[in-house]
């Protein structure tokens, strides 16, 4: 698998584990079910924690884990699959301001609607990274910085850079 | 109409070199075939039987004069000499090769065209009343709402995979001609008491092989609402519809099998939980869009009568052209149905002449109906008689706007892998068989639609006279409808009997004809004596065909 984050290609320091337990001091990387409550997280383990969720999950389910992960994982089943996209709103509308990451089916030509979606880093095959290299997604990563819609791109969007400047024309 | 700003121009020039370098990874092979499909789909890009398909948008059917003369070279340089009108006001290329589209569409940004999001399981071109602007019934002008809401769904990050493609089509007029209960979202602009802008917002109605007509989801959401009520309509069916079964997909099944209250529960409890401030901009985004479609500078306000008397136009006047809010002023339908030509298609000379003649008589811009012609919306009641005979003299001065022979079809097994079985062949056949003036006039509105496959791209369910393409083995069948109609009482058609083939299509039609014409009561259309009598009552025209 390959870590993109910020258009490069980087080493994934996070370790996918079947149980989170008490030995943990590495970043440790586990499947979410409805067992895990924050105060078994935040006793449990020593290290930080991030959370696998299927993209048919519900956001406001894990919303009282938020404070005690560090990483939430949102898996891509398929390319045309989108609703991993609806799934970062929601979490990100609930609050959660940490590292967000999409995994699985994903190209370099689909990163510019992750970005604006709020996901921070994407997580590839081998077989994906062979085709789409880190140039492609260094390409990408710049593609469309200005879009009609406000996101998480963390840039204005065009209607409000379009009326920065009539509103600064109108002074002028 | 809008003009592009230098936001807008930068914006299309880079979906265009993003595409040329989609293009050159697919050709070296860095994209595999199914990564490409759905990037090429969401610029509008098919590939068919014989070629590479472009769908270009024509935002709410709206083009410019020089839009046209430059389809027309796009026309000539890459396709063969036409293009063909579709059902969504769009225009098709059909025999494209792939290396050479990024070119094209390099061409076309040069007159603020693209063809992104024709297709795709995205949120696809916004449709609306080719007399929009004109229309005397008009509470609102539906073109600057379109143009944002065409902005919204641009690229939008988060609707860009839906389980299926996303139709939207918006009115402001009292009669919809713009099909809203057959749309996934239906929009119907409105002022409420205090003069404000609101919006109707009818869900889940479509055609395809599931046809439904819409419900009403909310009957007035106020405009500095509509964005982020559409975005949890959105966002409530990418997360909530079928991806199981491509057939289920559309949001129509989704709202179906909730029932319309539960889906308007979620809508309204994701509405709820949205952060409205990112929309802050869209009533100043609304004013500033709105200065683009100022009614043109009107010449005159009298009129007098028509000072010819030719026959065939005054019946070009009494079919193909409207009132119009200003007076002295009409909108005018061109046909692109003259008997003979497949519905839609358009040769690039044609297009050149109809620019001029926009120039010349209708302010330099021109509409694309989703019956497949083209609209002069602002053209002066003394020039009727010129524009007329300047049509007639290219062969589309047809005065057969809503007659039989103004049939829709869709491509069909000639271009469309999906089809069962030709349309435009029968069309035409439908076209010479129904071509005589005076017939058709005496016959009196009559929308025939004709689609390939249960897709339904060619709207065989709010055909008056609906005709579906079926095989059985390797042969092409077709089964007839009657009593469709897509307007303000919106109905699907009731199936006429078994399967036929394309020569008792003709007869049976001959039939149903007759016997309307037969039983009709004064001043009663086609459509109202089926509603009136049933279509048991014209199961004896197919049954006749036997005999």
């Amino acid at each position: 698998m390959q870590l993109i984050i910020d258009g490069r290609f980087v080493n994934n320091e996070w370790v996918e584990v079947e149980q989170i337990d008490f030995k943990n001091t590495r970043p440790v990387l586990a499947r979410f079910h409805e067992s895990i409550k924050a105060d078994w997280l935040d006793s449990t383990s020593s290290g930080p924690i991030g959370l696998i969720m299927e993209n048919t999950s519900n956001a406001a389910v894990f919303q009282s884990l938020f404070d005690s992960i560090q990483l939430i994982v949102i898996e891509f089943p398929a390319i045309m699959d989108g609703r991993g996209y609806s799934l970062a709103e929601n979490i990100r509308r609930l609050g959660y301001q940490r590292e967000l990451r999409a995994r699985g089916e994903i190209i370099s030509d689909q990163y510019h609607h992750l970005i604006a979606c709020g996901f921070d880093s994407v997580e590839i095959t081998d077989q994906i990274a062979d085709r789409h290299t880190e140039l492609e997604w260094r390409k990408a990563w710049k593609r469309f910085p200005l879009r009609y819609q406000t996101r998480h791109t963390g840039l204005p969007s065009i209607l409000a850079q379009r009326h920065a400047t009539i509103n600064l024309s109108n002074a002028n | 109409m809008y003009r592009y700003d230098e936001f807008d121009r930068n914006f299309v020039e880079e979906r265009v070199s993003q595409f040329r370098e989609q293009v050159a990874r697919r050709l070296n092979g860095a994209l595999t075939e199914d990564e490409f499909a759905p990037l090429r789909l969401q610029n509008g890009l098919y590939s068919q039987r014989h070629a590479y398909m472009l769908r270009v948008a024509i935002p709410y059917g709206t083009l410019s004069s020089s839009q046209l003369f430059k389809l027309a070279d796009v026309a000539d340089k890459y396709d063969r000499g036409y293009g063909h009108l579709t059902t969504r006001q769009n225009i098709q290329f059909n025999w494209l090769s792939l290396d050479r589209v990024p070119d094209l569409l390099a061409e076309l940004a040069q007159v603020e065209m693209h063809a992104i999001q024709t297709s795709g399981n995205c949120i696809r071109n916004i449709t609306s009343d080719p007399f929009a602007g004109a229309a005397g019934d008009e509470l609102v002008d539906p073109r600057p709402v379109a143009e944002l809401l065409r902005q919204w769904s641009t690229l939008h990050p988060e609707f860009a995979h839906l389980p299926r493609k996303f139709k939207i089509a918006i009115t402001g007029a009292r009669a919809d001609r713009a099909a809203i209960f057959f749309h996934d979202i239906g929009l119907r602009a409105q002022k409420a008491g205090n003069g404000n802008l609101g919006f109707e917002i009818i869900v889940g109605g479509g055609q395809g092989r599931t046809p439904i007509i819409g419900q009403v989801l909310n009957p007035f959401v106020p405009f500095d609402s509509l964005l982020p009520y559409l975005e949890s309509v959105m966002r409530v069916y990418n997360l909530h519809g079928r991806r199981d079964n491509k057939y289920k997909a559309r949001i129509k099944i989704l709202v179906q099998s909730l029932g319309v209250d539960e889906f308007r529960r979620q809508v309204e409890a994701d509405f709820n939980h949205t952060d409205h401030t990112q929309f802050k901009l869209a009533t100043s985004e609304l004013r500033r869009i709105e200065a683009y479609f100022a009614p043109p500078k009107y010449a005159e306000t009298r009129e007098s009568e028509l000072s010819s008397k030719d026959e065939a136009f005054l019946r070009w006047v009494k079919r193909n052209v409207v009132a119009h809010r200003q007076p002295g002023y009409r909108a005018v339908t061109i046909t692109v149905k003259s008997p003979g030509r497949p519905p839609g298609d358009i040769t690039s000379r044609e297009m050149r002449t109809i620019a001029t003649l926009a120039d010349r008589y209708s302010c330099g811009e021109l509409r694309v109906s989703h019956e497949q012609n083209l609209v002069f919306a602002h053209v002066r009641h003394s020039d009727l008689h010129d524009l007329w005979q300047a049509l007639s003299a290219i062969n589309l001065g047809e005065s057969n706007s809503g007659l039989i022979s103004d049939i829709i079809a869709c491509p069909g097994l000639d271009y469309c892998n999906l089809a069962n079985a030709r349309s435009i062949p029968l069309a035409t056949r439908l076209g010479e068989r129904f071509g005589d003036p005076e017939l058709a006039e005496d016959i009196g509105p009559l929308s025939i639609k004709i689609s390939g496959c249960v897709n339904a791209c060619g709207h065989h369910h709010v055909g008056h006279i609906g005709i579906l393409g079926v095989s059985k083995g390797d042969k092409e069948f077709y089964q007839l409808t009657l009593g469709g109609e897509a307007g303000n009482a919106p109905a699907l058609g009731e199936r006429l009997g078994r399967a036929i083939t394309e020569d008792q299509v003709l007869d049976t039609i001959d039939n149903l004809i007759a016997h309307y014409r037969k039983i009709r009561q004064p001043q009663e259309t086609f459509v109202a004596c089926v509603a009136r009598v049933g279509v048991a009552e014209f199961k004896e025209s197919l049954n006749a065909i036997d005999h």
